[in-house]
């Protein structure tokens, strides 16, 4: 009998356990995609910040 | 593990919203400054690139070769017009050219290794050739048909680019060394070390686009928490260059004013040195600027005391 509820409560730890890690493994590849799609906005901002498209400066036309 | 990471995400995350809040403040600023017609938006947008060096030594070479561009084109046209009928009379036009040369000096007199007094002598030096370059052709368009001056222009266009082939290098090698400079900051951000690929951007052998892909892919193949550090960094990068931006528009105004007529003041002390012929037409144009620049100020000074008066920020 005790060999029965010990072998059930494994058995509910180990569901347990796996739902959770289940549930982790989810959050963590949400938020690593979401770090990954803001270090690639990151990258955009700081080539915008430094002025990526140097542009002639233009002072208009004289004729 | 797990946990440590998801609460130190929680942290980014939340450190991102205060850098997102602050990143509305300098859009704000620029559209403040717009209603004075001083500073334009592309003139605010140049002056993103003095947070290097090497961007300070780009703008100005740039703004230096477009004003002796105009000169260059000022000499051309006046020559045609007195081969077309030597009895009108150019010397307002040659007035202009004279001022236009003498704005073109004072860009090497820029104190480069001062970003303030860079950023405030490169906007009134701007502002100044603008004005110089409007009248210049109010005066031609009154002189000339369109049809001349479209004629003028053909024909002078290649001996003006001749002229100024050699500030057209200047600007190449300082465009190269300021897109060097950057992309080595950005990389460094990155934590990624790549001196060809910095080279191939600096040389133009590849574009920006090209350079962003490249590091989105050495970003992406980072481990997790390398990408955390690497994005901690970026944003900490952006966030201050948009803080310095910011804060060199508020500033802009109010001291390109004052740089301003203090340069137009010198200049016409220095008048007296030059072998100008035109000198009396130069000092009454530089006086107008002067004046000029002085109601602008004080519309700009009211304008503040009024805001601070209601207790607006903006």
């Amino acid at each position: 009998m005790n060999a029965k509820i010990i072998a059930f409560s494994l058995a509910l730890i180990a569901m347990v356990a796996g739902c959770t890690s289940v549930q982790n493994d989810s959050e963590t590849d949400m938020t690593n995609q979401q770090v990954i799609d803001s270090g690639n906005q990151a990258i955009d901002n700081l080539f915008t910040d430094y002025g990526e498209n140097v542009t002639d400066i233009d002072l208009g036309e004289m004729i | 593990m797990k946990n440590a990471i998801f609460l130190s995400l929680m942290l980014f995350a939340a450190f991102s919203t205060v850098f997102a809040e602050d990143d509305v403040e300098p859009v704000l600023i620029s559209a403040q400054l717009n209603e004075s017609d001083f500073v334009s938006p592309e003139t605010l947008e140049e002056l993103a690139a003095f947070s290097l060096p090497e961007g300070i030594d780009l703008r100005i070479e740039m703004l230096k070769k477009e004003i002796i561009e105009r000169i260059a084109y000022g000499e051309e046209t006046i020559t045609k017009i007195i081969e077309l009928n030597s009895s009108i009379n150019v010397s307002s036009l040659q007035a202009i050219v004279d001022e236009l040369e003498i704005l073109a000096n004072e860009t090497d007199l820029i104190d480069r290794t001062n970003v303030t007094s860079a950023v405030d002598s490169f906007v009134s030096i701007k502002k100044e050739a603008l004005d110089l370059v409007s009248e210049f052709r109010e005066l031609v368009y009154g002189m000339l048909t369109e049809e001349q001056r479209i004629q003028i222009r053909e024909q002078i266009t290649q001996r003006v680019q001749e002229r100024i082939a050699l500030n057209i290098q200047n600007v190449t090698r300082a465009l190269n060394s300021y897109k060097n400079a950057y992309a080595q900051r950005i990389m460094n951000s990155l934590g990624y070390d790549n001196e060809t690929l910095i080279e191939q951007f600096a040389l133009g052998q590849i574009n920006a686009t090209r350079l962003k892909q490249a590091l989105k892919v050495h970003y992406d193949e980072m481990n997790a928490s390398e990408q955390l550090i690497a994005l901690q960094a970026m944003n900490q990068s952006s966030y201050q260059l948009r803080q310095e931006i910011a804060l060199r528009a508020n500033n802009t105004l109010r001291n390109a004013l004052n740089n301003s007529i203090q340069r137009l003041n010198q200049r016409i002390e220095n008048l007296e040195r030059l072998n100008l012929t035109n000198k009396d037409l130069i000092e009454q144009n530089i006086q107008n600027r002067i004046q000029n620049a002085e109601n602008l100020r004080n519309e700009w000074s009211e304008r503040i005391v009024s805001r601070v008066g209601t207790g607006s920020r903006k």
